[in-house]
């Protein structure tokens, strides 16, 4: 994983966010944490996260409805949802929603680290279409 | 009261078993999901001592801390499930009201905490005996805090206590601030049967803001 990769830990489990994090951390990820949804949305807007993980079943403002928010501010964001119990309608809705991916708890970090490269080369991709899409409008409008 | 045995369970009976169940489940899931990711942080930390030399054992001696503070927590809610579990095992028997409570108290804490309400138990220590069926008992305790948390505002407040008396015992939950004006009737009639097959009766009073349900149980 290359260094810098930036990433929200969402969940109320301290601990589990706790131990989740120091181990991201010592595999070169910058790693901040939020507790609940409006914490995520707060922290998603002071920085341009790679990935968001985010846990379904949070007090308040649970995964599903944090997600649809914070992919209205930035919808190129690259979410994983984790949960407690996986079933395939929550995860079908969790991917129509606009999750990039959907893991069962407890989560094995290999599978996690990985999911978190391919969401880090996702939005490298989609940053770069939207910079040549920028880049045509510009041509287009200079009639060059 | 029903004396027999073979009451059948209805739908809603095994909805709540259910909710009840998927609830606990869920904790323990988060407890296992802990467990798992705090014995790798020791596998990682292990990892770079192979590396580096000398082993911290400071910081392992407080993750394997923090390991056995999960597993209590996670036996605590796989017995407090099968206590649930072993509630429908008898229609009418002499239960304690208190433990029951505190109990269902203890799984309604995460429904009610993702609702944004703040959830108070004042359950006294001692045990006060009643005669009844404590899996309906659980249902309707659980059925009048779901109901007020429900119409609560987020950051309100809902709490459960029991006051011993001479012939009963009175468990109340009290939802403030509520709106005086709400009418709950059309819930509260389900729940006043369901106190009434165990013998119990169910009243609601409202003022200064709150909003009470109260359950008479006879001893």
């Amino acid at each position: 994983m290359a260094s810098g990769t930036k990433v929200l830990l969402v969940d109320d489990e301290e601990e589990f966010v706790e131990a989740l994090a120091e181990r991201m951390t010592s595999r070169g990820i910058q790693v901040d944490t939020a507790r609940d949804g409006k914490e995520a949305v707060d922290k998603q807007e002071e920085k341009d996260y790679d990935a968001i993980i985010l846990d379904l079943s949070m007090p308040g403002m649970d995964g599903l409805e944090t997600m649809k928010q914070l992919l209205l501010k930035n919808p190129d964001l690259q979410i994983i949802l984790l949960t407690g119990h996986a079933s395939l309608e929550k995860g079908v809705e969790a991917v129509k929603a606009g999750a990039v991916s959907f893991l069962e708890k407890p989560a094995d970090l290999n599978k996690l680290m990985e999911l978190i490269k391919e969401a880090k080369a996702q939005k490298m991709l989609l940053v770069e279409e939207r910079m040549e899409e920028k880049m045509k409008e510009l041509l287009r409008n200079r009639s060059w | 009261m029903n004396d027999d045995r073979d009451r059948p369970s209805d739908r809603a009976d095994l909805v709540f078993f259910g909710r009840i169940s998927a609830s606990a489940t869920h904790e323990i899931k988060n407890v296992l999901a802990t467990i798992g990711q705090q014995a790798g942080w020791i596998e990682d930390i292990l990892l770079m001592t192979q590396a580096e030399g000398a082993v911290d054992m400071d910081r392992i001696r407080q993750i394997t801390g923090k390991i056995a503070n999960q597993v209590a927590k996670g036996d605590k809610i796989v017995r407090r499930l099968n206590r649930f579990a072993h509630s429908s095992d008898l229609l009418v028997t002499r239960f304690d009201l208190t433990a029951t409570s505190r109990d269902l108290a203890a799984f309604a804490e995460r429904l009610v905490g993702l609702k944004r309400v703040k959830f108070a138990v004042e359950i006294p220590d001692s045990e006060i005996v009643v005669t009844g069926d404590p899996f309906l008992c659980q249902r309707t305790v659980f059925g009048c805090i779901e109901l007020l948390v429900s119409e609560s505002k987020e950051g309100s407040s809902v709490a459960v206590s029991i006051a011993d008396g001479q012939g009963s015992a009175v468990l109340a939950v009290t939802a403030e601030p509520f709106d005086e004006t709400r009418s709950l009737a059309a819930h509260l009639s389900g729940l006043r049967a369901l106190a009434g097959s165990l013998g119990a009766t169910l009243d609601e009073a409202s003022g200064q803001g709150r909003r009470v349900l109260t359950v008479t149980f006879s001893k």
